[in-house]
């Protein structure tokens, strides 16, 4: 999962500069991918990594050092997404007050923080979270964060159950990415120096590949202006176009969430009512939000398969030897049998994986 | 309290079900549970699962029964299993049990806005979905309202004639309680009758 958040960020990164440059250097490729998820003992001299969507394909050849990439024909249709990993230590967030304090790289559990600490600026309160009869408030003045139980008491999050330390930061931070954050970006924000010039960039990129296209003769001008520049076309669909493929570059249009047991620290039916709500998330024809997840929930798999979604994949990650691990695509045949397994499914892995 | 062998999946179900027959029964967390429970069992056992969920593979002694019919001939809501067995029953509610509340609710002319409950599907699914929802006592005001529903007049008439006579049970009798062919009358003189 690691590898595959790993990648989509990559290919963000890529679109973003309409460059890979920066990742042909050696290691570069890896090295970041090792140092933010804490996985530097995964690392085997051979290890290869291949990546590919409709945009681009992108491979890792470790034994080289060698990084390749590819636009697709499609790399202009691409749509931005907030890439996020939620690690399963997300409770160690709600544990520790004064994280900002603490001195350590930069990592996915860092960036977690960071990331959820735009989250409860923006979602500031939450009442009866997912039914649970748990609100949530953040007091800014403090830079605190707190549940509030049934009967009204408040408890300080770094002394709440674990349980809740793990689902509300999880449950604030997916509330923004898959809600808030549309608002968020919408209020004028003062873009830093260098998000200036990456979109700067990409927007010249874009009009370039755009306004070559323009053939008519004539005196109309269509102006398209974009983060404070101007954009001439002659057409009216070359410059419809172009706003809509900036549109589509500049502001986040979905999220691609990698989430790491989600039922980690949770009551199985609140298990249930945690998935509920992010099938909904999924379901939700707005916006074309995707989820990893990785599990060891019986209750979180049969209640995913359960549902029969449309776009649906389940992998089995299982052992083959040597401390290596292989990954397996469920055909229908594996859903069916581990659904008629239950909860029992994960103590007859090796009946899927060994056929 | 001792929890009967019926073995529903959703929240709402579980509620419907407890609410018929007056006592505990044995929710299960996913349809796959409830198939695995009835399936596995050599006693009596009722499962009570929604079709729009992915169907768990049945025991093959289980065969259809019968099925609740609009006039076209098209299935109602509710399908009902029999096992060769003659102790073990699964019913499917189509698409769901939050759904047929609802067409109940209409046919019958109950305001689900005036218990507190959204009117529309979606509304209603939201507030099903919740945990309380098994043992919401406002749901159990709502089945009250639409207990005249002809569909749940013979889904609860067969129920409690499964329940009551567990090993002693005419397929033929349950399979007459779901089609309407025999009333609650009939109920009664069979249970006062034991």
């Amino acid at each position: 999962m690691m590898t595959a958040c790993h990648c989509a960020w990559v290919e963000k990164r890529i679109s973003l500069r309409q460059s890979s440059k920066e990742f042909e250097a050696g290691s570069v490729f890896i090295d970041s991918m090792l140092n933010y998820y804490r996985a530097k003992g995964y690392l085997h001299e051979d290890t290869y990594i291949e990546y590919e969507t409709d945009y681009m394909q992108f491979s890792y050849n470790h034994k080289k050092h060698l990084f390749s990439h590819k636009w697709k024909e499609s790399r202009w249709d691409y749509r931005r997404p907030k890439v996020s990993y939620v690690p399963a230590e997300r409770n160690m967030v709600s544990l520790v007050s004064n994280w900002n304090r603490l001195e350590t790289n930069y990592d996915s559990i860092l960036d977690f923080k960071a990331d959820l600490d735009i989250a409860r600026k923006y979602v500031k309160h939450t009442d009866d979270i997912l039914g649970t009869g748990i609100s949530y408030k953040y007091d800014e003045a403090s830079d605190t964060d707190a549940v509030i139980t049934y009967n009204g008491q408040q408890i300080d999050m770094t002394s709440s159950s674990s349980g809740l330390q793990s689902l509300v930061p999880q449950f604030v931070h997916l509330d923004y990415l898959t809600n808030g954050i549309y608002k968020a970006e919408s209020l004028l924000k003062e873009k830093t120096y260098a998000e200036k010039q990456i979109a700067g960039s990409l927007l010249d990129s874009l009009y370039q590949r755009i306004h070559i296209k323009e053939q008519k003769e004539t005196s109309e001008k269509f102006v398209v202006r974009i983060e404070g520049t101007d954009f001439m076309f002659r057409e009216k669909k070359l410059a419809d176009e172009f706003q809509k493929q900036a549109n589509n570059f500049l502001h986040t249009d979905h999220a691609e969430v990698f989430l790491e047991e989600p039922e980690s620290n949770l009551f199985p039916p609140t298990q249930f009512q945690l998935m509920n709500w992010i099938l909904e998330i999924v379901e939700a024809k707005k916006r074309k939000n995707f989820f990893v997840i990785a599990t060891h929930s019986p209750y979180v798999l049969s209640h995913l398969l359960q549902e029969n979604l449309d776009d649906f994949g389940l992998y089995l990650t299982y052992p083959v030897g040597n401390g290596l691990y292989s990954v397996k695509t469920a055909n229908d045949d594996d859903v069916q049998d581990i659904y008629d397994n239950g909860s029992d499914a994960f103590f007859n892995f090796e009946a899927f994986t060994e056929r | 309290m001792k929890q009967m062998n019926v073995f529903p999946e959703c929240y709402v179900d579980t509620n419907l079900v407890g609410h018929i027959l007056g006592c505990k029964v044995k929710h299960k967390s996913t349809c796959n549970e409830v198939a695995k429970a009835v399936n596995n069992a050599d006693c009596f056992a009722i499962g009570i699962i929604d079709a729009d969920k992915r169907l768990a593979t049945m025991d093959d002694g289980f065969y259809v029964l019968t099925r609740s019919s609009e006039a076209d001939g098209t299935n109602k809501h509710i399908t009902m299993y029999a096992h060769k067995d003659g102790k073990r029953f699964m019913f499917t509610i189509k698409p769901a049990m939050d759904k047929f509340i609802l067409d109940a609710a209409t046919s019958q002319n109950v305001d689900l806005e005036k218990l507190g409950y959204p009117s529309s599907l979606e509304g209603f699914k939201k507030q099903t979905k919740r945990i309380q929802a098994a043992e919401d006592s406002k749901l159990k005001q709502l089945f009250d309202m639409i207990g005249d529903y002809p569909e749940l007049q013979q889904f609860r008439n067969t129920l409690k004639y499964l329940v009551k006579k567990q090993y002693a049970i005419d397929v033929d009798v349950a399979r007459q309680f779901f089609d309407g062919m025999m009333s609650k009358d009939d109920l009664v003189a069979i249970l006062q009758s034991n």
